[in-house]
């Protein structure tokens, strides 16, 4: 007896122990086991918009909990036109924006969501009647440097001798070897837009696959060979490390000058974007399985939806999401003043329905001096050409 | 009747084509168009802003873009078109001159991008 107690108690020490040595992974909560998850999938480079967005959903009635797996935008259109589950481990945030991990199904989750940075035709996914692309906010491709990098500025022209040849010949200096082009692989929204914008099909880029936006982040932040290095990154990525990394101007094809996203390198104001003269863009695609009204089949993917449409909100959730793209360093639609149909493809003059271009310069920035303010509402705008009041300011719809 | 009264509807009709033509021509030039001190980015201008550098389009499987015409106006900025009227601001923005313009910073295809780099195969 007492020589079965010690054994006993041997065992479960040594399980103890086990457990306490185990990654903290292996305990994760069961993902379907959160209240109302709605699984997400596609862009790596949409993690920060996901997570900002995250709290209004939360907090919205019914609660809504994001549940998100990481594997490259092109993944987003297969998973919801050929119902690809997703399986291994989702991440979520919490109400103060804590990322936490939650295991999957063994047999795969559906998705409920995919988020792709571009649309599918550039993934070679045709979606069909039974599934729509929504626009969420805009999304800004950024072809990076390290900080200490001497470079400022790059060319289309010179992006596809770079990253075509990887150095091997029609050489770029200082870009001229390939193991300081740190890129991503075809099933990259990121790499996929860019290779829009310079001709060169993702496919066929030199260069190391990092294989998400923060390897790439990393190999280019500490890279030792600071002015052979470049890579590509999104806008909600790159915006917030810009202490190691710098975003080069680029040079569209036909331009005579390289931009940045933004009005100088200190600036989050996005405004060759929001006004056209920086290329590389595109809106967040959220693509949803439909009825036959074109509306999200199933009720988590409407809400989720409704948000980044804006669809039945109140002016006060219209508020709190715009607050969260912005947050994220995307650009809310109703701050753009030009718009797209296809992939890096012509501009043209854009009036959102509900303009909020001075809210978003006053959140980022200071409000232009021809904003003007209207604590008191619309009475504000009275005798102005921007009639209604928006976030605080006077805006022309 | 008499040939003078033939030809005055011809000579007011050309009148009012050559009008129009001049109108058009440098309907660009409105005051409605940033004016050089905001873009001019330290940069001189010359009579060759109008044109491309003739390195767009030369990597292969690059498509050059239209050019918007302008009539006879000469832009008097390097890195955007001052002579575009607001409409061709929206036709070509990315070469419409702002504000920001003044922070932009060319990349020189020149001398820095090999002439001819052919379709990666």
């Amino acid at each position: 007896m007492k020589r079965n107690v010690i054994a006993c108690a041997a065992a479960l020490s040594a399980a103890a122990a086990t457990l306490l040595a185990a990654p903290s992974d292996a305990f994760a909560a069961a993902c379907s086991a959160l209240t109302n998850p709605a699984y997400f999938t596609g862009s790596s480079a949409v993690k920060p918009l996901l997570k900002t967005a995250s709290s209004p959903l939360l907090a919205a009635n019914p609660s809504i909990q994001i549940v998100y797996k990481s594997q490259g935008s092109c993944t987003a259109p297969d998973a919801i036109v050929n119902g690809t589950k997703i399986t291994g481990t989702g991440t979520y945030w919490d109400a103060n924006g804590t990322e936490l991990t939650c295991d999957l199904t063994v047999g795969g989750d559906t998705v409920d969501v995919g988020v792709s940075d571009v649309y599918s035709s550039s993934c070679n996914v045709t979606l069909t009647s039974g599934q729509k692309d929504f626009f969420g906010p805009v999304q800004v491709m950024n072809i990076i440097a390290p900080i200490a990098s001497t470079e400022t500025s790059i060319s289309a022209e010179a992006l596809y001798a770079i990253l075509g040849y990887g150095g091997t010949m029609y050489q770029v200096a200082p870009w001229t070897d390939v193991n300081f082009l740190m890129i991503r692989n075809a099933t990259s929204g990121t790499q996929q837009m860019w290779a829009n914008a310079i001709g060169l099909p993702a496919s066929k880029w030199k260069g190391q696959d990092k294989g998400g936006s923060g390897a790439v982040l990393t190999a280019v932040s500490g890279s030792a060979t600071p002015n052979a290095t470049i890579g590509i990154l999104a806008s909600d990525v790159a915006d917030v490390n810009r202490t190691t990394i710098k975003i080069l101007a680029y040079q569209h094809k036909g331009q005579k000058c390289g931009y940045l996203p933004d009005s100088s390198a200190t600036t989050f104001d996005k405004i060759n974007v929001r006004e056209g003269r920086y290329a590389t863009w595109g809106p967040l695609h959220v693509i949803a399985n439909v009825d036959g009204q074109g509306n999200p089949s199933n009720a988590r993917a409407a809400q989720v939806v409704n948000y980044f449409t804006r669809k039945g909100l109140s002016d006060a959730l219209k508020k709190t999401q715009t607050d969260a793209e912005i947050a994220a360093h995307t650009i809310p639609l109703c701050a753009m003043k030009v718009s797209r149909t296809a992939e890096v493809g012509a501009e043209s003059s854009f009036q959102p329905d509900e303009p909020c271009g001075c809210y978003f310069d006053s959140k980022v920035g200071t409000a232009a001096a021809s904003c003007k303010a209207c604590p008191g509402g619309d009475t504000d705008c009275t005798g102005t050409a921007n009639t209604h009041c928006r976030f605080g300011y006077c805006e022309a719809k | 009747m008499k040939t003078s009264k033939l030809l005055a509807p011809l000579a007011a009709a050309a009148i009012l084509l050559s009008l129009a033509a001049t109108f058009v021509a440098c309907s660009s030039d409105d005051s409605s168009t940033p004016g050089p001190t905001t873009h001019d980015s330290g940069t001189a201008a010359d009579s060759s802003m109008n044109t491309d550098s003739g390195v767009v389009g030369d990597s292969g499987g690059m498509q050059d873009t239209g050019v918007i015409d302008t009539g006879s106006c000469v832009s008097d900025a390097a890195t955007c078109n001052s002579c575009y009227s607001p409409m061709q601001n929206m036709q070509d923005p990315y070469n419409a001159c702002a504000p920001s313009t003044a922070n932009c910073i060319p990349f020189n295809n020149g001398t820095r991008v090999p002439a001819n780099v052919p379709m990666v195969p």
